[in-house]
């Protein structure tokens, strides 16, 4: 479990893309939408969701964690 | 191989790698950052650590003196531990209030009273040294660094992994970056180099649920600094010590005010331990005693004393507390009302390359700051990679022209970093790093035993020989983690080994080695550090004698306040 996209609200702004500090958010081009390339790599530090400007990722929190 | 001249290389763009650059940037136009994420997220603050409370503020009203700061570091288990650097921690009582008011002037928000003054505090933590620190909004910390480097034209090369250090006899002369999306090769040939890459962290599968980057410290810490280090010949220190932390899922769990209960709801820290052991020693001793779980107990705050906390905890962009605010609206929990559980888990290695008062380690050219080098924290982090880099500066401008590279040297780091795209046959990367972290989590987890540790060694190192070579990349993304495994073997191997070497346990703060065949402190290691070399392919291991475990005297820092390359 990880960043889930909201794809309504999605605004193409790229901001996940280019910040996830693990690279697991890619970017497809030919969509021209982002996707998670490695969902194994995502620490759930929440910058993605954070730092969206129009509130299109939830990360959610998989019941094992904790 | 493309090859770029610099006269200062930063590796690692985070708090210290941002504020060498900065210091650096003063003495010499010619300053470039390797950053293996991006700079807004790179680095324990880019995921928000550390960024509500600050500390320690000394010399401030109010506040502590500098050498109150360290009688105080001295009377808890850090001091009493024998292995101090007392000078190290005067130093930074005596700098980080001076780099606060600089960070403030470069946009940090400082939470004020109604009198202007800042929201500073001084306390004693229950078993721990003496907190003096004042409250920030977490959000701008990493901005106002990214204003003041963006301000002074410092280059950050982002997406850049630095995977190997270049040098000539034993000097360092550069580093080769490797572009995680590209893939592209680059020499960075400098006058100096500054290592900034954080703690070694990659190291343990820390509980059932978890999956390998579920972490407390910064997911890219996998010891790149300590690897490439170790590799060239560089001294490692303190690599025997874990550090452990009480956390809720893989978020550190916060008790500003309240009390650490366990499972008999004793307030074991008060009652058990007093002022003897830090917290994160006793919590684990208290687990490991069969006294668990621990709970934070809040019950007893004043509904004042809660709304205060959760001001700060809520601050939104603080990257664990963001966590924490999702996971109880996840779990439809209040935590207002609930014990929360938390549990020592490691976090894993603050030992790195020997340092000087400069942060200069044993290799000329190479300097190392931040969570790479044996420091505390932000305050550490801040104060010594001012030093290095100031120091890092004056070393390039000593140098008339640069070192030249080894050609052979660059072709055999191509090689080796390039191989896994070449087969076509073989395991990833992560099936490796999982591999030794399961060893490490099996053999050489917080209570660690001879017997353990050598049969893990003997398996980490079968490991290495057998399945290195077969690690397979099928892309820029996969070379990296091919690099950061390399780097993880070392760090584990070294950590093992130096763990075994240490016969007898120690608690140093938040750091500590508990050996159950070993249970207490010996004479026969008091004032010792354990020191790691590679020499020639193989790894030694020495006892080095550390400095005298006394508060310094006022001559001894003015003798190094200067920085001096």
């Amino acid at each position: 479990m990880t960043a889930t996209f909201d794809y309504e609200k999605c605004i193409k702004c790229r901001s996940c893309f280019e910040l996830c500090p693990l690279d697991v958010i890619a970017w497809n081009e030919e969509k021209d939408m982002p996707y998670v390339k490695y969902p194994d790599e995502c620490q759930l530090c929440f910058i993605c969701q954070v730092e969206c400007p129009s509130e299109a990722i939830h990360v959610k929190i998989p019941l094992a964690f904790w | 191989m493309r090859n770029i001249k610099t006269d200062v290389l930063v590796i690692g763009a985070g708090a210290a790698g941002s504020m060498a650059a900065i210091m650096a940037s003063d003495l010499t136009e010619n300053v470039i950052v390797l950053e293996k994420a991006v700079h807004r997220s790179g680095g324990a603050l880019g995921i928000g650590h550390f960024t509500s409370e600050i500390n320690p503020m000394c010399n401030v009203p109010g506040g502590p003196t500098s050498m109150e700061f360290v009688e105080g570091y001295l009377s808890s288990s850090s001091g009493w531990s024998g292995i101090e650097r007392p000078l190290d921690k005067y130093i930074i009582a005596e700098e980080f209030t001076p780099i606060v008011k600089e960070l403030e002037s470069w946009g940090l928000e400082i939470y004020k009273r109604e009198d202007g003054s800042w929201d500073s505090y001084w306390h004693k933590h229950i078993g721990e040294r003496m907190e003096s620190g004042c409250w920030v909004k977490g959000g701008t910390m990493k901005k106002c660094l990214m204003d003041e480097v963006k301000r002074r034209g410092i280059e950050i090369v982002e997406r850049t992994m630095a995977v190997d250090l270049l040098t000539n006899d034993l000097k360092v002369v550069g580093a080769v970056g490797l572009n995680t999306r590209s893939g592209e090769l680059t020499a960075y040939h400098a006058k100096s180099v500054v290592m900034c890459t954080g703690s070694a962290s990659r190291t343990y599968i820390v509980n059932p649920g978890s999956k390998w980057f579920y972490m407390r410290d910064m997911g890219t810490n996998s010891g790149d600094g300590r690897g490439m280090a170790y590799r060239a010949g560089a001294e490692l220190t303190m690599m025997e010590l874990i550090r452990t932390d009480h956390m809720q899922g893989n978020v550190m769990a916060r008790f500003w005010g309240g009390k650490c209960i366990n499972a008999k709801g004793e307030d074991f820290l008060a009652e058990t331990y007093g002022r003897r052991w830090s917290r994160s020693y006793a919590m684990h001793l208290e687990e490991y005693k069969g006294n668990g779980p621990l709970f934070w107990d809040a019950r007893a705050l004043t509904d004042e004393q809660m709304e205060k906390q959760l001001a700060y905890v809520d601050d939104e962009k603080n990257y664990p507390d963001v966590v924490l605010t999702e996971y109880y609206s996840q779990r439809g929990v209040d935590r207002r009302k609930a014990l929360a559980e938390f549990e020592s888990q490691p976090i894993g290695f603050l030992g790195g390359p020997v340092f000087d008062y400069y942060g200069g380690t044993t290799l000329p050219g190479l300097y190392a700051a931040g969570d790479e080098i044996w420091q505390d924290s932000l305050s550490g982090a801040f104060v010594f990679a001012r030093r290095a880099g100031i120091a890092a500066a004056k070393y390039a401008g000593l140098q008339e022209d640069w070192t030249p590279i080894d050609e052979g040297q660059l072709r055999e780091i191509e090689d080796t970093v390039s191989a896994p795209m070449k087969r076509e046959e073989g395991i990833s990367p992560q099936e490796l790093e999982e591999k030794i972290r399961s060893i490490m989590t099996k053999y050489a987890y917080i209570s660690k035993t001879g017997g353990l540790l050598e049969n893990g060694l003997r398996l980490l190192r079968e490991v290495r020989e057998k399945w290195w070579p077969k690690v397979k990349a099928e892309n820029p993304h996969e070379i990296m983690r091919a690099a950061e495994v390399r780097n993880i073997m070392t760090v584990a191997e070294v950590h093992m080994a130096a763990s075994l070497f240490r016969t007898e346990s120690v608690p140093y703060g938040r750091h500590f080695l508990h050996r159950l065949d070993y249970p207490t402190q010996h004479p026969t290691w008091y004032r010792q550090r354990v020191v790691v070399k590679n020499e020639g392919g193989e790894m030694k291991l020495y006892k080095r004698k550390t400095v005298e475990q006394r508060p310094p005297t006022r001559e001894e820092y003015e003798a190094v306040k200067e920085v001096k390359p």
